[in-house]
């Protein structure tokens, strides 16, 4: 529902590409072309040069056959290539190998379903999946100033060939939010499959079809965020219902997505329809399924749903397990620090909670496994806790900033020496700090954080729990005014 | 709308003999008419193979060799463009 | 004339009784002197480029390899994609273009040793029957210079005809190897869709076209065929079969022969034609062959409009990429679209442009159901009827319904000129091979028969096109 109350449809597809793949869909050039000077990851085939011919390649064609099981889809007994043609500098063809259904063609998915977790309700949600189809990329295009007005077109065909798919879900996605978290879900799946690394620049893009209650629907293209998606079908949304209650009228056209200024802007309208002239591309034989279905069965075992299952049966809340497994190597140092003994929940908070809130901090990328110490250092710590040797809030404050600055840390030159005394440091502090613990007295409250910082000065180099200190300070001066008075 | 779809611009006195020219090639092609609705599957591939896909084919790296430098720019390939 | 033949020349080459070099500085002469008027070759390779190369498979044969073409001298069509000469398909539109890589069927005679002397002239993009099509010239005819050597792979033939190279690579999309063959008195062989690698071809109509092999005689053919064909990786379109080994065919028992000779393959010839085929037919039956007259074709009305609209519209496809933006020719204006409108108007003759537009035609929306999805049923059709009786028997009929026409009698009208594709198409049609070559001449001019087989039949066909050959007494025949 949106502001103005009128319902709304939103359908999205969704372009992925198989970056990890290792090789483009029809060549053995890279799946993964970043950081390659341009026209320098090409050949005669994702060229398009006339007599090199496309040959798909087994491991894309596996990785997208694994994408239409995630989905549980109805799938053909063979796929077919299918030729689309438009004009365009990107294309070196001038048509587009892609998946079409119809005109003798065969998608890979023609109809399923995609769970998706919802942790802002913590629900698990569901989509109606149109069609997957398998597809390659065109070529990345650079204008001067303006697309609209650049006099040149300046083409790196490094990206043409690279193969992608293309996920069409039925209009019912519920809204901007859970769009968001369904593409969210979908690239986290595919990233734990093996197929995609989501966090390389352009490996994916999002078109999304809205329509408002009695308008016709509107298409925005290349949104190439998750976080842009929500804004641009809250825009547009509103954008829509605005003119709608205004008594104006929505025409069905393509909108674009400007994620600088956070707004759709009108895509030049095509004076005429394309045609596509799709046929079979007579080249490539079509591909039986079968085989592909069970190379592709054994990536299933690791979907994230699996996994959070998998931490939930250790008494971990669904929505803590979510934060593990959103990243992979927390997730997977999770799973084997409780395999060497950990106590699940508490290895859990640590992990998903302060460990990743301080590797960001410190501009370290969590992603990334070396920003985690090993599962043995978890196991140690939450074995301390759990014997009662020091609290969470001990080792959170005096150790886990020191691991997340060097993973490699051994735990026992980390850990400090308990303060078992702390209420004689308190007793001193109070003593010595006569004019805070008067502020105090009189109502200035922080006053309180100068004498925790003292009392925790004097304990400098020991196990404290900066919470513990507070609440002792306050219960003695508490005492100190029932006393005086 | 065909010519637009073919990317092809013809003068205006090409325009009758091509025309002419068209609609005898398409009369022709219109024999196949009678197979439109005859129910068998249509042939694309003659030996109606299938493909089991490799891994790798060894398909070479290439410069844009051919390309005179005028259509490059710091390695990219220059096409005009103007927004259409 | 008969100059020597390859798997003759091979021979010395190899006994050390002939250097190679004088072979093939002896065909440069021939070239010399026929070029001016036939025009055979639209690029040929430099004289010193050549002469490296000689010293190049000279050097092998002393390291004591014996390559099965060391010195043969082989002309190549120019769809056929070469990176050490320019390839344009006889078309502007790929002026300059010289590509970054080798068709498998080039590496394949590069690797034994062949002498690639150039690229022959064709009608562009090989949409075209008699070589009058080409961008640049016609070629003539040797056997008679005001005729047409037939086409599209005309550049190949005539060459071959005049003593221009040793061996010939064509490609026959409808006809395009068999009618040049027939016209020129040379043979030529469109193999089993799948046993020749199309890597490098420059693609009119995929699903119809091989790339295939031409020589002056039979044996000639085997020779280049067991180089060129077997499975490539890099045409996912390539049968799982090794090379053939077809140099050592027999020629056939004829009382073990079998031939069809359906009226519908003959009848409508011209009757010179007509007359040397079914002579040829008798001969062979009285040499014991069993030949059979009344078995029907009777898909063969509506092949060629079944061939043609599948043909255009995979061609239409195919030349969308010529567009201005990654080969040499341009015509540049202020947009992409205008640039792409202007380059392919100027780049692309009338005919390849008609056979666009008809092919944009066919795939359309409101025509699809009707053209393309139709005629590709029918194909399933004709293809049927023909792989029945190649069971039985080797077909036999007319290559071309007439004599190899004059310049300019069959341009100016397409349906004439499609017309002259009417036998060939079928073997393209249905996948199976079909193999041409003389029977006869007509004052002076030759007269051509094919003979189709079953998929993968080469062998077959060349063991009775060597029969053939012994009754003909072509084998090697070369115009004056
Ligand atoms: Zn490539």
């Amino acid at each position: 529902m949106s502001a103005e109350g009128l319902g709304y449809r939103i359908g999205l597809e969704i372009h992925v590409q198989l970056t990890e793949a290792g090789t483009k869909l029809f060549c053995d050039c890279k799946s993964n072309y970043r950081g390659m000077a341009p026209n320098t990851n090409v050949c005669p085939v994702c060229l398009g040069l006339p007599g090199a011919l496309p040959v798909p390649r087994r491991r894309p064609l596996v990785l997208a056959t694994a994408a239409a099981l995630l989905m549980g889809c109805e799938m053909p007994t063979e796929m077919v290539f299918t030729r689309k043609h438009y004009f365009y500098p990107d294309m070196p063809k001038n048509y587009q190998i892609t998946q079409y259904q119809g005109g003798g063609g065969a998608p890979i998915c023609l109809g399923g379903r995609l769970r998706y977790y919802d942790p802002d309700l913590d629900v698990w949600r569901s989509v109606k999946v149109r069609r997957i189809n398998v597809e390659e990329d065109p070529g990345r295009t650079e204008y001067e100033g303006s697309i609209q007005s650049s006099e040149y077109a300046y083409v790196d065909y490094n990206r043409s060939g690279v193969p992608l798919i293309e996920v069409v879900t039925e209009p019912d996605v519920e809204g901007p939010r859970e769009a968001r978290r369904l593409v969210e879900y979908l690239l986290l799946a595919l990233d734990y499959m093996g197929a995609t690394n989501p966090r390389l620049e352009g490996s994916f893009r999002v078109d999304a079809n809205v329509s408002v209650e009695g308008g016709e629907r509107v298409e925005v293209k290349n949104i190439g965020s998750t976080l842009d998606l929500e804004r641009a079908l809250r825009y547009e949304i509103f954008r829509q219902s605005k003119i709608i209650s205004q008594g104006g009228k929505v025409r069905r056209e393509t909108r674009g997505w400007d994620p600088v200024r956070k707004v759709t802007k009108p895509q030049r309208a095509k004076e005429y329809e394309e045609e596509y002239l799709y046929f079979p591309d007579p080249d490539i034989p079509t591909v039986p399924i079968k085989d592909l279905v069970a190379e592709a069965r054994p990536l299933l075992l690791r979907t994230p749903e699996r996994l959070m299952e998998a931490i939930v049966s250790y008494g971990v809340r669904q929505r803590r397990s979510w934060a593990l497994v959103v990243t992979k190597p927390a997730a997977q140092l999770f799973l084997s620090s409780v395999r060497l003994g950990a106590e699940p929940r508490a290895a859990s908070r640590l992990i998903a909670v302060d460990l990743k809130g301080l590797i960001k901090k410190f501009g370290k990328d969590p992603n990334d496994p070396s920003s985690w110490p090993g599962p043995e250092t978890i196991a140690r710590l939450t074995m301390l806790v759990a014997s009662g040797e020091y609290t969470y809030d001990e080792i959170k404050y005096n150790v886990l900033p020191a691991i997340a600055n060097d993973p490699m840390l051994d735990v026992k030159g980390v850990l400090p020496p308990k303060a078992n005394n702390i209420d004689n440091v308190i007793d001193e502090v109070i003593m010595s700090e006569v004019k805070a613990v008067r502020d105090y007295l009189d109502g200035k409250a922080k006053a309180l954080d100068y004498l925790v910082g003292r009392a925790l000065r004097r304990m400098a180099g020991l196990a404290v729990d900066p919470k513990a200190v507070r609440t002792s300070l306050e219960e003695r001066l508490a005492r100190l005014t029932s006393g005086t008075q | 709308m065909l010519l637009r779809l073919s990317r092809l611009s013809f003068n205006d006195d090409e325009l009758p003999e091509l025309c002419a020219k068209l609609r005898e090639i398409r009369q022709l092609l219109s024999r196949v008419r009678k197979f439109k609705d005859l129910n068998v599957r249509p042939l694309y591939n003659v030996w109606d193979q299938t493909l089991e896909p490799p891994d790798v084919v060894e398909e070479r790296y290439v410069k844009l060799s051919w390309l005179g430098q005028g259509s490059l720019r710091s390695g990219m390939v220059r096409v005009p463009w103007r927004g259409e | 004339m008969r100059p020597l033949q390859a798997h003759e020349v091979i021979n010395e080459v190899l006994s050390g009784s002939m250097d190679l070099e004088d072979h093939v500085l002896q065909i440069l002469e021939r070239v010399k002197e026929k070029e001016d008027t036939i025009r055979a070759f639209i690029a040929l390779a430099p004289e010193s480029s050549i002469r490296a190369r000689v010293r190049e498979v000279r050097e092998w044969l002393r390291e004591g390899r014996r390559p099965r073409l060391a010195g043969l001298v082989v002309a190549v069509k120019d769809n056929i994609s070469t990176s050490f000469l320019p390839t344009t398909a006889g078309s502007r539109i790929l002026e300059g273009y010289v590509p970054p890589f080798d068709a498998t069927v080039v590496r394949r005679l590069m690797e034994e040793g062949a002498i690639v002397i150039g690229k022959t002239n064709m009608d562009e993009f090989a949409m075209g029957s008699t070589t009058e099509l080409s961008a640049y010239w016609p070629t003539r005819n040797p056997w008679d210079l005001e005729r047409v050597p037939g086409g599209s792979s005309g550049g190949s033939a005539a060459a071959l005809a005049y003593g221009g190279a040793d061996l010939a690579l064509g490609s026959d999309t409808g006809g395009s190897i068999r009618l040049p063959a027939a016209y020129t008195a040379t043979v030529g062989l469109k193999p089993t869709y799948g046993l020749v690698s199309r890597y490098g071809l420059i693609p009119y109509a995929n699903s119809l076209e091989q790339i295939g092999p031409m020589a002056r005689s039979v044996r000639d053919l085997a020779l280049l065929l067991d180089v060129i064909s077997g499975h490539d990786p890099r045409d996912a379109t390539t049968l799982r079969v090794p090379p053939t080994s077809t140099f050592i065919a027999k020629p056939a028992d004829p009382r073990s022969l079998r031939v069809c000779a359906p009226p519908e393959l003959l009848e409508a010839s011209e009757p010179p034609v007509k007359a040397a085929i079914t002579k040829l037919l008798g001969r062979l039956e009285s040499e014991g062959a069993a030949v059979i007259y009344d078995r029907h074709l009777t898909t063969i009305d509506d092949a060629l409009a079944v061939y043609y609209t599948i043909a255009l519209a995979e061609a239409a496809s195919n030349l969308a990429r010529y567009d201005g933006k990654l080969y040499p020719f341009v015509r540049i204006a202020p947009t992409y679209t205008g640039t792409a409108t202007e380059t392919r108007s100027r780049g692309f003759g009338p005919e390849v442009k008609r056979r666009i537009i008809m092919g944009v035609t066919s795939l359309s929306e409101g025509y699809r159901d009707e053209l393309y999805m139709a005629a590709a049923k029918g194909r399933r059709v004709i293809r049927d009827e023909v792989l029945a009786m190649s069971r039985n028997c080797l077909i036999a009929g007319s290559v071309s319904p007439v004599l190899p026409p004059r310049l300019g009698e069959r341009i100016t009208d397409p349906l004439k000129l499609y017309a002259l594709d009417i036998y060939t198409v079928i073997a393209n049609l249905s996948g199976v091979p079909s193999l041409t070559l003389p029977v006869d001449f007509y004052s002076d001019l030759p007269i051509g028969m094919q003979l189709m087989g079953p998929p993968l039949s080469e062998a077959q066909l060349i063991s009775a096109g060597l029969l053939v050959e012994s009754l003909t007494g072509l084998a090697g025949v070369a115009a004056p």
